[in-house]
Order: C-alpha cells, then sequence, then structure tokens
C-alpha cells in the first residue's frame, strides 16, 4: 500500500510547520538524529537561498541589474542569454 | 472617526474645553491596554512547539541536584514579531521565548542599521526614538518569519545533537 507524502507548503511559514513536525517526532522518538540533522541542514540552506534572493530583489529594485550567467558543457558563459 | 483621530484628540493639549470627555477618552484607552497586555501574556494551557514542556510540567533545577526548587513551565500566548499577527505565533515555553526574543532583538537592531537612511543616523542611539525607527526601518514580515524558520533549525540541530549523544551513550 503507498502511503501518501505530505508536501510541505512552500512558504516560511510551511518551513516553520515542517521543523514543527520533525520536532514532534524526534522528541516522540519517532524520527532518528541524523534525520532531523539532515533536516536541519536542509532547512539552514533554503533559508539562505531565500536570505539571498529577498537581497537581490532589494539590489534589483534600487536599480542595479545582473550579468546573466550560463552553466553549459562548455564551462561557464558570462552574459549568456538562457 | 478612526480609534488613532479619538487617541488625538485625547491627547490634545490645547482643547481645555472637553477635558471630562477626554479623561474618559484616556481611562478607556488604558483599560483596553490592560486588557490586550493580558490577553499577549494569557497563559494558553498549551505545550511548547519546541520542548513540549507544558504548563504543568515541573523541573527539578539541573545544575543543583540537591535543591527542591521547581520550575514550571508556562507557555505564553504570543512571542515577540508576531504582534501584529496573534494567529500565526507559535507557542512557546519561558526559555525559548526567551532566546528568540533574544535573536529577534538583535536582527532588528541589524535591520534598522543597515536600511537607516542618514538623516536618521543620530535616532540609532536615542531611546526615545527607538518606537519611531522600529515603524520606519523594522523587519518585514517575511523576514520575522525566515529569522524565526532560522531560529527552529538552529535549535533542531541542537536537539539533534543532544539525541544522538545520548544514544552514543547507551551504546558505551
Amino acid at each position: 500500500m503507498k502511503s501518501k507524502m505530505k508536501k510541505t507548503e512552500q512558504t516560511s511559514a510551511g518551513l516553520c510547520e515542517a521543523l514543527f513536525e520533525e520536532f514532534d517526532l524526534l522528541r516522540n522518538d519517532l524520527s532518528d538524529a541524523h534525520r532531523a540533522s539532515s533536516i536541519a541542514k536542509l532547512a539552514v540552506q533554503i533559508i539562505n537561498t531565500k536570505k539571498l534572493e529577498i537581497e537581490a530583489a532589494a539590489f534589483h529594485k534600487a536599480g542595479l541589474r545582473f550579468i546573466p550567467l550560463a552553466l553549459t558543457s562548455k564551462g561557464l558563459q558570462i552574459g549568456a542569454e538562457s | 472617526m478612526s480609534f488613532n483621530s479619538a487617541i488625538n484628540f485625547a491627547l490634545n493639549d490645547k482643547s481645555t474645553l472637553y477635558t471630562e470627555v477626554q479623561k474618559n477618552i484616556l481611562s478607556l484607552i488604558e483599560e483596553i491596554e490592560k486588557i490586550y497586555k493580558k490577553h499577549l501574556h494569557r497563559n494558553t494551557g498549551e505545550h511548547c512547539d519546541i520542548c513540549g514542556k507544558g504548563v504543568f510540567t515541573k523541573e527539578i533545577m539541573p545544575k543543583n541536584q540537591n535543591s527542591n526548587v521547581t520550575f514550571t513551565y508556562l507557555p505564553r500566548n504570543v512571542i515577540v514579531g508576531y504582534e501584529h499577527r496573534p494567529s500565526d505565533s507559535p507557542i512557546l515555553c519561558f526559555s525559548h521565548s526567551c532566546g528568540w526574543n533574544k535573536v529577534f532583538k538583535d536582527k532588528q537592531r541589524q535591520h534598522i542599521f543597515d536600511n537607516c537612511i542618514d538623516d536618521d543616523q543620530w535616532k540609532l542611539s536615542k531611546f526615545d526614538y527607538e518606537e519611531e525607527m522600529i515603524q520606519k526601518y523594522g523587519l518585514p514580515d517575511e523576514k520575522i518569519d525566515l529569522n524565526f524558520a532560522m531560529y527552529l533549525a538552529k535549535r533542531l540541530l541542537q536537539l539533534s545533537r543532544e539525541k544522538r549523544k545520548e544514544n552514543d551513550g547507551r551504546r558505551n
């Protein structure tokens, strides 16, 4: 029987909810320390990416234009149109 | 008439004609403030979302095992940064809400410092202008949520380390 996979709501509040759920599981011994640790590290990465996005949006709003970058088979192309 | 204009009317020194009305309005405002503060610091009777400690949990002080002094954890209704949207606020025990309080204040100060324009910089060190600066340059809701998520992730990492140590101890 396939178990239904719960999808995380893709917002900061959804991320908090997922972390709270992990707290519950860990407290009740339904999860292990390794899983909790990897979830926490993943959450930190997501938050840092989001923070960078917010900063980039603020710079963009202030008039700064970014040079597009593309990672191709030949390497990194600066100023490439994707 | 809006609530703000009623407050402005009550605080206006020039209108000496309406002192009685002003007093009444001020007493009503005080009453509203009392009810609101009581609501914010109301004991929920629920458990902390992070550690699961609740209102009836009593713990012996860990540093002094012989002591009979006990803690009672009282999860609060609304935590710092969520006062304007209490329905979104998580429930935290005293120690975790203190931890979050410190993180929030540091982040708030940093955000104000980073975004403050040159003309307002002299207000940074003045306590009287604290509210004004928070209103102008305070953390937006999205950043509050992100900082809280970061706080949670760090607590989860800490808890996982503790659990790992516990498990290693059991094996040895």
